[in-house]
């Protein structure tokens, strides 16, 4: 019944169609230029940061964006890498969600030459698969021993396992808590891992039972059970991994039921807001933030004096948090490979992995310690922690240090290859 | 965890069920307001969330920002709460009575993602101290502590709940409420107002989320963008006890407030099998066991259906 | 054809109106009328050629959109056609992400078998779900559903060798994603020519896409169809006319979890990792309000629309994270303007709810049907 004219009027319509579809939507435009120099036109390197600007993480997700982009500001102010190419970032918001960085991570990574930041141990845990496909370069926000032997990426700083590590050494043998029952109150997650991972090594090395592991959910509406299981167990010193909200909760709990044993917190558990107030007296007495770094003080190292001018310049207006030194150095480590790559003239990605490789320290101005660097086996952490104290008053980031750069013997035995 | 050295002691035990009944009247609270515009205009609004979040952050920056009294401030906070909820009720509500349940969720979705995102455009994704006057200040119960924020959270929902015994049962407009919710047509028949009705109902609605978002960020608590978060929980103290019962609001809040802290302490001691975390879940667990027995809640009306 | 009547009537005047159904077969007929044929013409031509013109990028996100399209599809027949809400749709879209990890990348199945998996593991968690909607209803039937996402984020948080295998994710970058001779994972190869792996994706996905709708649109002509409409619309005279409701919803959130099982597949495709905190708990419930604001926006009781939702939802969503910045009101920390493009995208997506709710409650598709109508009536269309 159909006839012949139908099918051809048919094939016309289609073939007009795909003709009107071509015109509309143009050809291929970015991919094929790939093979080149992504991130490099000849006249700057643009960089990318996936972080979160929206949502509960964007509380640390803000200020590590601000540490990269003063440190690439006032960089560029003198020219740029080498001097002439000036430095660029496209920051995307990934909400701290894996999936939404996985898409930002898709759209961005034929514009740059490298990622200056991603943010969170499961996003980077999540794009690495792709990031070593593509051989892409990027620096994780998060401190996870898991980053050391990965050869895309450019960690920096001690992981969180040293700092609990070295943080506990010191303060079960100089810090005042010598045979204290210790206990832990994590988070249920990766983070929360972390913590234990470290405060079973040291345990073992220093050959302490763990008298209590709590456990507990982000968001928790009331701490009383946990407070209730670590104070039942005689716990006199606690390591506590969580994000600021839940540590001023469970702290608070802690202080309501007059329990007072010493907290040593891992550093995103900390943020001053929520202490400065009625916790003030508690957590000046007993919480400690195990970190690494020294004072926010322009005579601490010269990092810090570089720091603080750059914020005094770019971002007169933004509250001094630890977290910006960390974008800083996380930019200042970024700077040390484009500087290796602009000395090689290859920017290609191979080129820019081995400049990365080419490197044999990369430094960070004092601001955290040196890490040993090289292929991916060679790569050594720092290994020294500082242990802050809470000082509302006497610090802008309410924070000072009671020992710096401490170096414990376990933390010194700790293996990445593990 | 081994249970040896494990010391469980009654004072401990006495400050958990403390607490769980605490905890209970913070989900009681939220599941107040739920309950409250179910009632009135069979919608499960899924903004009370959003109403707990803004209450929140209103009463900081009234109370921490222009440092005006605390009690002022929270007060304040309701009547923003209360405006709130008139204004979504005007704007968008009023125009989709009688739609199925399911579009009526989504309309309060829309707006949840609304208010959550402007709201933390407007103050930012940083935790705060509310600063309340109660802090951590205890009263000392022989060997058990008591915080006064807790105290404070018990009396305001044994307030509301008599509140709302008083207004249902003998103000005019409580009884315009029920009739409204029982038979609109007929409520309209005898001269009652629904419009008014409605208003109303979401008026008290923000209120309480207000009043439930200071009364959980006060004490240990703090003001964030996580505090709306507490509604996942709500959900099954709500309806557990029933849709329509503002009773099963509060003893539903206070099972699963109790379950929740009871199981935080008992379960990975003696029953570490059900896994990490499991006083997540709970709530859940125990709202579908009562569902399945009863299919409208402890306190909910049967649906009467017609063919 | 000219036993009926009134055929022979307009056999005197030619043939009967293109649309008009006569005979079972007419019914059957996948397309009809030259339009449509047309139409579908289109379509397969778009398919063939769009990854030819689009950048990586832009295929991965319409990678995504099919994803969610698959699934939207599963929740369309339930919530659409047969009237019952869900807010558990995340968790069945995460079987088939852990799926693709544990099976696909972890122990290295072919894609035929790690896919049955999830579809037969879907099947048989709907059914057991199902019997729930015979007990409970409406809103009562909408939050035992979120225990669901909380259930299983209970699930993963203790059964972390599935959930956590590697560095606290399940990896999927590296699973084998082969049909016989054809791998879309690598990408395409024929002779010299050699397609991307985003591009090759593509052409999987919207197959995938296609055959799903393929799949509904057989099951709600059916006999099977009409009852899930009969359920919807009443059920207690669907019981009276000889329906059998307790069958009819359990299979159908057997069928719509099996559905998001495959759609969970083709979005651990566009991950390089499954992240089990984004797919149950808290924010599953928020990925499960994606799914129902999908087809509402798309057009409830519609296949087609469930795809344009996804289109309209996801796609509108990285058109607003690629081009927000440019803004005014947008910024960064530094200089912070008033909104992140995060938040924007929140807010854009509750006005979008609340206007269609408000203005177009029958969704894109209605509207397309409108321009339809205006079109086959004109000049008198007004």
């Amino acid at each position: 019944m159909k006839s012949q004219r139908a099918t051809r009027r048919l094939a016309a319509i289609g073939a007009l169609t795909a003709l009107i579809l071509v015109a509309a939507c143009g050809g291929r435009s970015d991919s094929d230029d790939a093979g080149g120099t992504p991130g490099f036109d000849g006249e700057k390197f643009t960089l990318g940061a996936l972080t979160p600007t929206s949502g509960r993480v964007a509380v640390i997700g803000n200020p590590v964006t601000l540490g990269n982009e003063i440190y690439f500001k006032q960089l560029n102010e003198a020219g740029g890498v080498a001097g002439k190419y000036p430095v660029e970032l496209i920051i995307r918001d990934t909400k701290y969600e894996a999936p939404t960085a996985a898409q930002e991570y898709q759209a961005t990574k034929d514009d740059v030459a490298m990622y200056v930041q991603v943010l969170g141990t499961q996003v980077v845990s999540s794009l690495l698969p792709d990031l070593t496909a593509d051989g892409v370069i990027a620096s994780p926000a998060s401190l996870d021993s898991f980053w050391v032997r990965e050869p895309n990426l450019l960690p920096w700083g001690g992981p969180y396992q040293i700092q609990v590590i070295n943080g506990v050494e010191w303060y079960l043998t100089e810090g005042g808590g010598k045979g204290s029952t210790v206990c832990s109150m994590v988070q249920d997650d990766a983070y929360g891992a972390t913590g234990k991972q470290g405060l079973d090594f040291v345990a073992g090395q220093l050959d302490l039972d763990v008298a209590a592991e709590v456990e507990f959910s982000l968001g928790t509406t009331d701490y009383t059970t946990q407070i209730n299981q670590l104070q039942g167990r005689g716990c006199e010193t606690v390591l506590l991994t969580a994000t600021p909200a839940d540590a001023a909760a469970t702290l608070a709990k802690a202080a309501q039921v007059g329990f007072e044993p010493k907290w040593l917190g891992q550093s995103p558990s900390w943020l001053k807001a929520l202490f400065e107030g009625d916790l003030r007296k508690y957590a000046e007495k007993n919480l400690l933030i195990l970190a690494e770094g020294g004072a926010w003080d322009p005579a601490a190292s010269p990092g810090m004096k570089n720091l603080i001018a750059a914020m005094k310049t770019y971002a007169p207006d933004a509250k001094p948090d630890w977290y910006i030194t960390v974008g800083w150095v996380q930019a200042m480590a970024a700077h040390q490979v484009l500087e290796e790559a602009v000395k090689s003239g290859d920017m290609t990605r191979e080129g820019m992995l081995d400049a990365m490789n080419n490197l044999d320290v990369i430094t960070a101005d004092g601001l955290f310690g040196d890490y040993a660097w090289g292929d991916a086996e060679t790569r050594n952490p720092p290994r020294t922690s500082t242990v802050y104290g809470v000082d509302i008053a006497g610090s802008p980031i309410g924070l000072t240090p009671v020992v710096e750069n401490y170096t414990g013997t376990s933390a010194e035995a700790f293996n990445f290859d593990d | 965890m081994s249970s040896s050295g494990w010391n469980l002691t009654g004072d401990a035990l006495a400050e958990t069920l403390f607490s769980g009944v605490a905890v209970g009247c913070k989900y009681a609270l939220v599941a107040l307001g739920f309950v409250i515009v179910f009632k009135a205009t069979k919608v499960l609004n899924f903004a009370q969330a959003s109403f707990v979040l803004v209450g929140g952050f209103l009463c900081w920056q009234m109370a921490v920002t222009w440092e005006l009294n605390f009690y002022v401030a929270l007060l304040a906070a309701m009547v923003g709460g209360a405006v709130l909820g008139m204004v979504v009720e005007q704007l968008l509500m009023r125009r989709l009575l009688g739609e199925p349940p399911f579009a009526l969720i989504m309309l309060t979705v829309g707006v949840l993602y609304v208010l959550d995102n402007v709201t933390t455009a407007i103050w930012g994704p940083e935790d705060r101290g509310l600063q309340d006057p109660w802090g951590s200040r205890t009263v000392d119960l022989g060997a058990v502590n008591l915080a006064v924020a807790d105290l404070w959270t018990i009396g305001v929902t044994s307030a509301a709940l008599l509140a709302f015994y008083l207004f249902f049962g003998h103000s005019s407009l409580g009884l315009a409420m029920r009739a409204t919710a029982d038979d609109q047509e007929a409520a309209l028949a005898v001269g009652i107002d629904a419009r008014t009705v409605h208003r109303v109902s979401w008026a008290v609605a923000g209120a309480l989320g207000a009043l439930a978002g200071i009364m959980l960020a006060s004490g240990a608590g703090s003001v964030g963008p996580g505090l709306g978060l507490i509604a996942l929980v709500a959900f099954p103290a709500m309806i557990l006890g029933g849709l329509e019962s503002p009773l099963g609001a509060v003893v539903g809040g206070l099972v699963i407030g109790m379950a929740q802290q009871l199981t935080a302490l008992l379960q990975p001691e003696f029953a570490p099998w059900l896994g990490s975390g499991f006083e997540r879940v709970a709530p859940y667990a125990i709202m579908v066991a009562i569902l399945l027995v009863r299919p409208y809640g402890l306190f909910g009306e049967r649906e009467v259906r017609r063919i | 054809m000219s036993v009926l009547p009134f055929t022979s009537r307009s056999a005197a005047r030619g043939r009967p109106h293109r649309n008009m159904v006569l005979t079972r077969a007419d019914d059957l007929r996948l397309t009809r009328g030259p339009w449509r044929k047309a139409f579908a013409v289109l379509l397969v031509v778009c398919y063939l050629s769009l990854p030819h013109w689009y950048s990586d990028a832009s295929l991965s996100v319409l990678t995504l959109v099919a994803a969610f399209a698959i699934g939207s599809i599963g929740l369309n027949l339930l919530v659409g056609y047969t009237g019952q809400v869900s807010l558990g749709h995340a968790a069945f879209v995460s079987i088939g992400a852990f799926a693709t990890s544990a099976l696909g990348d972890q122990r290295g199945w072919p894609l035929p078998a790690y896919l049955a998996v999830a579809v037969l593991v879907g099947l048989l968690v709907g059914a057991i779900v199902g019997p729930f909607a015979l007990r409970l209803r409406g809103n009562y039937l909408a939050i035992v559903t979120i225990g669901l996402v909380f259930v299983a984020e209970h699930i993963y948080r203790n059964w972390e060798s599935l959930s956590v295998p590697v560095r606290g994710t399940a990896p999927t970058r590296n699973a084998a994603i082969e049909l016989g001779p054809l791998d879309f994972g690598k990408g395409l190869q024929f002779g010299d020519v050699v397609y991307t792996r985003e591009q090759s994706l593509f052409w999987l996905a919207w197959a995938l896409v296609a055959l799903t709708a393929l799949v509904a649109h057989n099951i709600t002509r059916t006999r099977s169809g009409r009852a899930m409409q009969a359920v919807r619309d009443h059920d207690l005279s669907a019981e009276v006319i000889g329906v059998n409701p307790a069958r009819t919803k359990v299979g159908v959130f057997a069928v719509s979890g099996a559905m998001a099982a495959a759609g969970g597949v083709v979005y651990s495709f566009t991950l390089g990792a499954v992240d089990y905190h984004e797919l149950s708990g808290g924010r599953g419930l928020f990925m499960s309000i994606t799914f129902l604001a999908i087809i509402i926006l798309g057009g409830l009781g519609t296949i087609y629309g469930s795809i344009l939702g996804a289109f309209l939802v996801i796609y509108g969503q990285r058109f607003i994270a690629d081009n927000g910045a440019d803004a005014p009101i947008l910024g960064i920390p530094v200089e912070k303007g008033w909104l992140s493009t995060g938040e924007l995208n929140g807010v854009l997506f509750g006005l979008l709810v609340i206007g269609f709710l408000l203005l177009e409650p029958r969704g894109l598709a209605a509207l397309w049907l409108r321009v339809r109508r205006w079109f086959e009536k004109w000049p008198f269309s007004y």
